[in-house]
């Protein structure tokens, strides 16, 4: 396979990602409500929403070119209980590396039961008459490839599916990305929602946007530090985060610390929130476990944990 | 014995009892056959008793029925019964009964918008919230007591565009959650079609 030089695949790469950070900033509502807000691993949220560094196949929802982590293969799962502990959330991936490139699947699936609904009774008051589900599953396939020795990138097609009670919607769409690993640095980029016109249609004949999410970031490992900030579009707006991880020489890469602070986007706002974590990593069995402040009413933190096996 | 006519599917029955227990409910039950009252007639023996009312603690001394009409409801008619506070008694702050909204789902288009109804026991300030499902807070406010939403009857706040500037929310559910001096009073999830 003849490789293009690094410097030219730089500049095509990274003209592409930093021209698409300008339409994403702009669209028109209502757009679809994406379930991967949370983050996607308990790692992801440790290093305070920081995408594009996880080598393992969860890397298939941040930037399918950090696939190219994957040695043989790898599997990850990530699993969370929100609001109440009624709202389940579990994200699975896999990933296997081929004679050329890695293929990776996944799928995110948030689930919502006992929803009500409701009539109008006799004296102009709210009964329930009966109950529905929600469910909500991104499902993706990817394929990463390393056309020089320091650049990787990657595909994904997406498929997103949402049941609202008897309303279905369905979607598709791709996400592209980029990694250039040199050390002491990498930089990612990747581009969710790549497709302008590919839209969320349901079964009632509403549509909703698909948004193009670009995020780009810069890691430095120092010793045994490493250092990330990241610029992200969400919700129109230009979103920031650093984070760090530090891996110990006196616990022999087997256990990591992470933290890291980002800027999240509800509607017109922008929010400061942060992220700690933990990391074990026990001979290709990777155990994570984050810690991050809810904004939900009395229910002050949310504990997350997430696991990877891979070689 | 006289079969009597009663107000639609549901009537008031306006109850004066000494509180013991804080905290009231709305409840239904199924009428016993032959549990008939004449308009405008009060008086207690018509088999309802604080435990068919769903609370426990009240001591039921009155029992008067506000008006009725036709049709005629059968021995298994459902009725409502919503216990309300005489003039001489004064009831903790409380949620009575439960906090819902309609119609659900709902829609933003067309200036769609849905209502969370729920009734209180006394005048509350009452604080609203609204989650999304990955528990990012999307709005919140205050109803000073005695408005609507935070009154000593049954309330309805409406959810519309305006509760989010003008935006419209995602299809999805969101969390609505009641909060009065700190503790959760209710809580309910809100389906946005598109």
């Amino acid at each position: 396979m003849k490789r293009l030089p690094i410097f030219r695949s730089l500049c095509i790469l990274s003209s592409f990602g930093f021209l698409a950070l300008l339409p994403s900033l702009t669209h028109a509502e209502p757009v679809f409500n994406a379930a991967d807000a949370l983050g996607t691993s308990a790692q992801m949220i440790a290093l305070g929403q920081s995408e594009g560094w996880d080598g393992s196949s969860q890397g298939l929802f941040e930037n399918p070119a950090a696939l190219a982590g994957v040695k043989d293969w790898s599997i990850a799962s990530f699993y969370t209980s929100l609001l109440f502990d009624e709202v389940k959330y579990l994200s699975v991936s896999a990933a296997y590396r081929l004679s050329v490139g890695v293929i990776a699947v996944g799928r995110l699936v948030t689930q919502l039961d006992g929803l009500e609904s409701t009539v109008l009774s006799g004296v102009k008051e709210f009964e329930p008459a009966g109950t529905f589900a929600y469910q909500h599953a991104v499902s993706k396939i990817g394929y990463q490839i390393s056309p020089a020795e320091h650049l990787h990138v990657g595909v994904a097609a997406t498929h997103i599916y949402t049941q609202l009670r008897d309303v279905i919607g369905h979607g598709l769409n791709l996400d592209a990305g980029f990694l250039w690993e040199m050390r002491p640095f990498s930089w990612s980029v990747s581009a969710k929602n790549i497709l302008p016109f590919q839209n969320q249609v349901y079964s009632n004949g509403g549509v909703e946007d698909l948004p193009l999410h670009v995020a780009t970031g810069l890691n430095v490992r120092f010793w045994e530090l490493e250092a990330m900030a990241q610029l992200k579009t969400r919700e129109s707006q230009l979103l920031k985060s650093v984070a760090a991880r530090l891996s110990p020489s006196l616990f022999s890469g087997v256990m990591s610390f992470s933290g890291g602070v980002y800027e999240e986007a509800v509607l017109d706002r922008k929010n400061w929130r942060y992220g700690v974590g933990v990391g074990l990593n026990l001979r290709g069995l990777r155990l994570h476990y984050a810690y991050s402040p809810s904004q939900v009413y009395s229910q002050a933190q949310h504990h997350y944990f997430s696991m990877n096996l891979g070689l | 014995m006289k079969r009597c006519v009663w107000a639609g599917v549901f009537l008031y029955i306006f109850v004066s009892f000494d509180l013991v227990a804080a905290g009231l409910s709305v409840s239904t039950f199924s009428f016993q056959s032959g549990s008939t009252r004449q308009a405008g007639q009060r008086g207690s023996g018509i088999g309802i008793s604080s435990q068919s009312l769903g609370v426990t603690g009240l001591h039921i001394s009155d029992i008067s029925f506000a008006s009725w009409s036709d049709p005629v409801p059968s021995a298994n008619s459902v009725l409502q019964v919503i216990a309300l506070p005489s003039a001489t008694h004064v009831l903790a702050p409380a949620l009575i009964g439960r906090v819902l909204n309609f119609p659900n789902p709902f829609s933003f288009s067309a200036d769609g918008k849905t209502e969370i109804g729920y009734r209180l026991s006394a005048d509350m300030d009452i604080e609203i919230r609204i989650y999304n499902l990955v528990g990012q807070e999307m709005a919140n406010w205050r109803i000073p007591a005695g408005e609507e939403g935070g009154d000593d009857r049954y309330n309805k706040v409406t959810i519309d565009r305006a509760t989010f500037n003008g935006r419209a929310l995602s299809a999805g559910v969101y969390y609505y959650v009641l909060i009065y001096q700190g503790q959760i009073l209710g809580k309910g999830k809100m389906m946005v079609v598109p």
